[in-house]
Formats: C-alpha cells, structure tokens, sequence
C-alpha cells in the first residue's frame, strides 16, 4: 500500500492521476498557445476585433485552424494547469518558501486574465459583454478602481487596444515573470508529448473555436464557461462583492496557504467549500443557456 | 561587560532594520515621485460627439435598432433609448413581441422608454437627444441622434 502526503492510495486510477506529468503537459500546451498566438497576432486588427476574428475563420488561409489551435491550446493549458494545482496540493511534497510560492501561484490570476482577454478580443457578442462586465468590475474597486481599468481594460473608451497590449505583452510578461524561477527549474521536451501535440491540432481540425456573432434579439449570454459562476453571482450581489470580494477569496486562500499543517488544513477545507459553491452557481447558470 | 556584548550584538540587527526602513522608505518616495507619471495610463481624450442619422420613415414595427440605441416613435415624438444596460454595460436588445428592453447577460428588464422594470440593474437606461429634419414640404426626412 502505497503512502502520499500522508494520504493512502489503493486505487489504480488514483495513483496514475498523481503520477501524470500535468506540469509538464500544461507547458506543452502553454507553448503551443504562444505560438500560435503570435501567428494569429500577424493577421488580427485591433481596429476591427469582430471583423478581424471573423476574417481570420472564413477568409484567411487556415485562419480557422491557427485560431482553433489557439483557443484550444489555451484551454489545455488552463485544465491542466489546475490539475498540476490540484496534484501538488494534494501531494503537499512542494518545498516552496512563502515568497516564491505566492510568486509562483500568482499565474493563476495572471492565467485566468489572459484567458479572458483573449475571449474579448474575440469581440464577438460574448467578448463584447465580458469586457464591458470587465469593465464595471474594475470600477467597482474602491480607490484604484479606475486606474486599474485605465490600465487593464478601459474598453468603453479604448476599444480592444489596451485588451490586447495586455494579452500580448503585459500579462505574458507578467506570467513570464511569476513562473520563471519554476520554468528554470523544471523542463519539458515536446516528443515526451507527442500524443498531446497530435491532438491538439487534430481537435483544431475537427472542431472550430467558438464564436458568437452579436444579432438584434439575442436573449441570453453565457461567459466564459470559468467565469459562469461569476455571472450567476453577479446576479445576486453587489458587482464588487461578486466580481472581487468573491474571486480574490480563494485567491488569497490560495496564496496563503504555506502554513502551519492546522491553518493549511483550513485554507484548503475553504478552498474546497468556495470550489463546490462556484460549481453549483456554474451548473445554474449553465441551466440558463 | 554585559551591556556593551549586547549593543555589539544588537548593532548588525538595528543596521538591518534600518537599511530595510530605508529602502521601504525610498521605495514610497520613488512610489510617490513616479505617481504625476501614471496620469499618461489614464488620460482620455474627450470624444467628439457622434451625429447617426436614420432616414425616416422608420419600419411599421415603430422602431429602428442601431449598435449604441434604440428610436422609438412615441406619442410624445421620437426617443432615442441608450442600448448599455445599467447593471454592467451589456449590450441590450428589444423583443418586439413583448415590448420590452432586456439584457442578454442578467435579464434586467426595461421599457421602451428606457425605465427600469426588473432584474440587477438599478437606473434606467439613459436616453439621447433626437433632432428631426423636414424635407421642403415640412415631412420628416430623417433623425438625428447624438450620442
């Protein structure tokens, strides 16, 4: 009988789940992304988000196969990147002081903001409200609320151009700077993933990213699927309750955790409880769609 | 003896935190010196007002959708009714058939006129002023809303 963190594991499944490289593949899958990201860059308008997405999927020679490789590359990168999380919390075998694990966990933000700015950018009927939520949401800050949004966001009266300095240089600079120190530590070579790199672009082929153009009539808007629960408690509580207070909860949680095993065992039992709530308030508002 | 060992002892660890107070301190006054420079981040320049114009006469339905408003022809004259929810600025869109105002992401509700009727938002929609040109025989050529 095999022992982890302390925690017994009989089960076959349980112990190949612990065993994946979810690190490793989420690079990968990180790697593929940047790449095709800067193709896509080559080829998208800041000008004309929606036309420009649009033109790339029907007019531009395999426009639809880099943009499918991006979204879908990015996805990976996202669920595997809380899987690898979920690994090591569960392990509790990483030997990171405070400092550089909240240097290290600070990419989750930074990842989750990218991911969305990339869906603004889409500028599609979904990207166009998720920046204008965005947007209301930065405001909502007491204090630095408004220059946060002049400097994230800012979509009223920038359009997607400050969306996109941020989702191509700020926020890749940002995660850059966050992961780098674990990056140098930890490598990957792509023909361990080759499996991986077959079927990202084998699922780009197969299956276009979504898009959803804006029409008169429109009756419902679902955000992005990480951002559902989000949207439901937005329902609910006052924007800064539901768009900060709630997301920074776990996030702090998160960054807090190194602690004495007790205070650790807390974090995670609240980390839990936040993660089955955001489930549920996700399934009702995918009840909705 | 004693006394003097541990002034010894203390002074690497004052110097410490002196040093530290002194970056801590030099830190905020760069923070504060460097402060002026983040207006660039949020300058805006003031957008000049935007004229749509929308030729009359508009659709049997009574109203003309454009990307930033709806025009409704009321018994009062034309209303041109802002399409920004209040609630967190999500583009809104008219059923027709129950004649109502409705935001695709939370649902507030709204009428015509662009009062409240139900869901998160709190504030009615805002409205814009609406001109109306006449042709020579004093029909309504088109409006002009200004935004």
């Amino acid at each position: 009988m095999k022992t982890t963190g302390g925690r017994k594991l009989t089960a076959l499944p349980a112990r190949l789940l612990l065993a994946n490289r979810w690190g490793a593949q989420a690079l990968i899958c990180l790697q593929v992304s940047v790449l095709s990201g800067i193709l896509l860059a080559l080829q998208y308008d800041v000008a004309e988000p929606y036309y420009s997405t649009a033109t790339i999927e029907l007019v531009i020679p395999y426009g639809s196969f880099w943009r499918a490789l991006h979204y879908y590359s990015s996805q990976g990168f996202l669920l595997l990147l809380f899987c690898h999380l979920a690994v090591i919390l569960w392990k509790n075998d990483h030997s990171l002081s405070r400092s550089a694990w909240v240097r290290l966990t600070a990419t989750v933000p930074v990842t989750l903001l990218l991911m969305f700015t990339g869906y603004v950018l889409r500028g599609d009927a979904t990207g166009e409200a998720a920046g204008a939520i965005a947007e209301q949401i930065a405001h909502s800050i007491p204090l630095a609320g408004d220059l946060l949004n002049q400097l994230l966001f800012d979509v009223s009266a920038s359009g997607a151009r400050r969306i996109y300095a941020n989702h191509l240089a700020g926020l890749m600079a940002l995660g850059g700077f966050c992961a780098w120190p674990h990056l140098r530590r930890y490598t990957t070579r792509w023909q361990d993933h080759l499996l991986l790199l077959l079927l990202l672009p084998a699922l780009s082929i197969l299956v276009a990213a979504p898009m959803e153009p804006d029409h008169i009539g429109l009756l419902h808007i679902a955000g992005p699927w990480f951002f559902l629960g989000l949207q439901e408690l937005l329902r609910y509580l006052p924007v800064f309750w539901a768009g900060v207070a709630a997301p920074a909860a776990i996030i702090i949680a998160l960054l807090a955790l190194p602690d004495e095993e007790q205070r650790r065992r807390r974090w995670l039992l609240f980390i839990c409880a936040w993660l089955v709530g955001y489930a549920i308030l996700s399934w009702i508002s995918y009840l909705r769609i | 003896m004693p006394p003097a060992n541990r002034s010894s002892a203390a002074d690497p660890q004052r110097r410490q935190i002196l040093v530290s107070w002194l970056r801590w301190g030099g830190a905020l006054l760069a923070g504060c010196l460097a402060w002026p420079l983040t207006r660039f981040i949020g300058f805006q320049t003031r957008p000049k007002p935007r004229y749509v114009t929308v030729t009359a006469p508009l659709p049997l339905s009574g109203y003309h959708a454009e990307r930033d408003f709806f025009l409704f022809l009321t018994a009062h004259g034309p209303r041109a009714v802002s399409r920004k929810c209040t609630h967190l600025g999500c583009r809104v869109n008219y059923l027709e058939d129950r004649k109502i105002i409705e935001c695709p992401c939370h649902q507030s509700r709204f009428t015509p006129a662009g009062r409240r009727i139900s869901g998160p938002a709190k504030r009615n929609l805002p409205t814009y002023p609406v001109e109306t040109r006449t042709d020579d025989r004093g029909r309504i050529r088109d409006y002009v809303v200004t935004l």
